[in-house]
């Protein structure tokens, strides 16, 4: 038996997951090249926006509102002649900004129920599973909205909600793979040296179920997007005049029969954003972790 | 079967339990005094006395410790079905969400019937031919609706249908029962962009399950007995791949509320997703804490009956 076929199961798969293949499959996906770009494309715009966009994100011209997309303009004015290109940058700081904190809340909520209900099994198990049961029953806008009216209107605290709304996904896949990897025999091999249960979780556990989890995190990319839209388009988060795509939205929603700009705009950038954000995590998941494609 | 049965009913017990202890606990974590929680905004900084705050307290039941709070709150809500009275217009909040409670179900059920048939059926058009230029048109209809806001979809149709072609209203709601053909008008727009994700979800899973059980050796032996391409499909593959939907559809459920809070803001329709919009942004705590118990519980109950259900159908899961 070679040095190789002694290692534990999932040592071998995530050691050839590090290779360079699984990357060189991914570049050379055509669907992945496209999402990379987009998404590279806005997170540009969300760094470097304020510095190269053509105007303030205030900034009004009331003698060129609701103009069609021009060279000035190149996508057009809202009805207090703020430029559109300048304030969808400016929205794709927001909407970047959701994507990232509300997988870090969700996943950061996550970690400690999904590794000690994985880990340590019976009752604690029992007990933080069907409190994620119970929670994941809560449906997410109904459960958003709870937590608004309680810690109050602004986009942190939409963010704060929509992490966690989100976590119980976490919550149940970091549990499913503490629950495989605790057997593994370089878990067992690290107890027999006498490594404490804190120890085998941060250093042995942990780092094993970080690919799947970037893959469920940009899943959560897409669908946190879209919920803070809808939370924006209802005055929830982030108020006006900051620019956030679900604000462009709705500001531009009464003026619909007079320019058609202002809100298709926003909308597509949303929809392509998180088409980007979906067909990426799709691909990440078929070369980080074959074993989950398809089924989730 | 009914061993079955059973074990689900009693895996709901602790769930019940924990919903009761989380909309209670919701009230509790307001910041702040709980009674200006309850007077509201609009009565802040009027002078109450501590007569006028116990009086509060025993209306509203903040009255007594934590845990005689929390029994008092379950005893009224399982033996009364009384969730308190709406912090805004001091009508019982059951009487509250009961008003609302029609308007939520016509436009949750025809969404959910919607994604259904329209869901089963372009997943099995596209699943039997895979590749073609139908199967694409679904495919991509599936991802925009992934994908694409349905607040901005429903603009779209509202500037299409109402605002261009004139064929539909805008907004409001006209009881079904009353006059079918107005109501008809008035919920096509908001069925049919609630219904989208379910559709999408239900296109994309009917499908792959077309494309997995059309490769079966009992497919292939039915064919092999000489039966048509329709009963081959109607008999064997749909009726395989609707078992999946059975368990989607219990999850569309909870899907549908959230979108419907959007939506019913949208087209002015007075169901239960505008009375919460409304609740958050009056802070009457009774009502959502009215709200998501009832609407969960609505979830609990849907995953439980689509489980049995499930059970019913394939007899692989009774014994698991």
């Amino acid at each position: 038996m070679t040095e190789r076929e002694q290692q534990p199961a999932s040592m071998t798969q995530f050691r050839r997951l590090r290779v360079p293949k699984g990357v060189v499959i991914f570049l050379h996906d055509p669907k992945a090249k496209v999402a990379s770009f987009i998404l590279l494309v806005v997170i540009f715009f969300a760094a470097f926006g304020p510095t190269i966009a053509p105007f303030g994100e205030n900034e009004q011209n009331l003698r060129a509102s609701l103009e069609a997309p021009s060279w000035t303009h190149l996508l057009g004015t809202d009805q207090l002649g703020r430029d559109i290109l300048t304030r969808a940058m400016y929205g794709s700081r927001v909407s970047v900004s959701v994507g990232l904190i509300v997988v870090a809340i969700a996943a950061g909520v996550a970690l400690p129920i999904g590794l000690s209900s994985g880990y340590f099994g019976g009752w604690i198990d029992s007990i933080l599973m069907r409190f994620v049961d119970t929670w994941i029953s809560i449906p997410p806008i109904i459960l958003i909205l709870a937590i608004v009216a309680i810690a109050g209107t602004s986009l942190g605290n939409v963010m704060l909600a929509i992490g966690l709304a989100s976590f119980p996904v976490f919550s149940r896949l970091l549990r499913a793979l503490t629950l495989s990897l605790r057997a593994q025999d370089f878990v067992m091999a690290a107890r027999s040296l006498g490594a404490s249960d804190q120890r085998i979780l941060v250093r042995h556990i942990l780092p094993n179920t970080v690919q799947p989890l970037i893959v469920q995190g940009t899943l959560l990319v897409g669908v946190a997007v879209l919920a803070e839209a809808a939370l924006s388009f209802l005055g929830f988060g982030a108020q006006a005049p900051q620019a956030t795509w679900g604000n462009m939205i709705a500001e531009g929603f009464p003026v619909i029969r007079h320019s058609l700009w202002p809100t298709i705009l926003p909308g597509v950038l949303i929809m392509v954003f998180v088409l980007a954000a979906n067909f990426m995590g799709d691909r990440l998941r078929d070369v980080l972790d074959p074993r989950l494609r398809g089924s989730l | 079967m009914s061993k079955f049965i059973l074990a689900r009913l009693i895996q709901v017990v602790p769930v019940l339990i924990l919903v009761s202890i989380l909309t209670f606990a919701g009230l509790e974590l307001v910041p702040g005094d709980p009674v200006l929680a309850v007077i509201g905004p609009a009565q802040e900084g009027t002078q109450l006395d501590a007569a006028d705050i116990e009086r509060i307290k025993e209306q509203f039941g903040l009255h007594g410790s934590l845990p005689q709070r929390y029994v008092r709150y379950v005893e009224q809500v399982v033996l009364h079905f009384d969730f308190g009275t709406s912090l805004q217009s001091q009508e019982p909040v059951t009487k509250v969400i009961a008003d609302r409670l029609p308007v939520s179900l016509w436009l949750n059920g025809l969404a959910l019937g919607l994604s259904v048939v329209l869901g089963l059926t372009l997943g099995l058009l596209a699943g039997v031919r895979p590749g073609t230029r139908g199967d694409l048109g679904v495919t991509f209809l599936a991802v925009i609706g992934v994908a694409a806001p349905s607040f901005w979809l429903a603009i779209g149709l509202i500037i299409l249908f109402s605002v261009e072609l004139g064929w539909l209203p805008t907004s409001g709601w006209v009881d079904p029962l009353t006059d079918p053909w107005e109501a008809a008008k008035h919920l096509a727009m908001p069925v049919f962009v609630l219904s989208l994700g379910g559709v999408a979800v239900i296109a994309r899973q009917t499908r792959s399950s077309v494309l997995e059980i059309r490769r079966q050796d009992y497919i292939v032996t039915a064919r092999a007995k000489g039966l048509t391409a329709g009963a081959v499909l109607f008999r064997h593959v749909l009726k395989n791949s609707m078992l999946p939907v059975v368990t989607i559809m219990g999850l569309q459920i909870a899907a549908l509320f959230g979108g419907s809070v959007i939506l019913e803001r949208l087209f002015a329709l007075p169901g239960l997703g505008r009375l919460a919009f409304d609740a958050t942004l009056e802070h009457d705590f009774k009502i959502l804490q009215g709200i998501v118990f009832l609407v969960t519980i609505a979830v609990v109950t849907a995953n439980l009956v689509t489980d049995i259900v499930y059970g019913l159908l394939d007899p692989r899961i009774r014994y698991q």
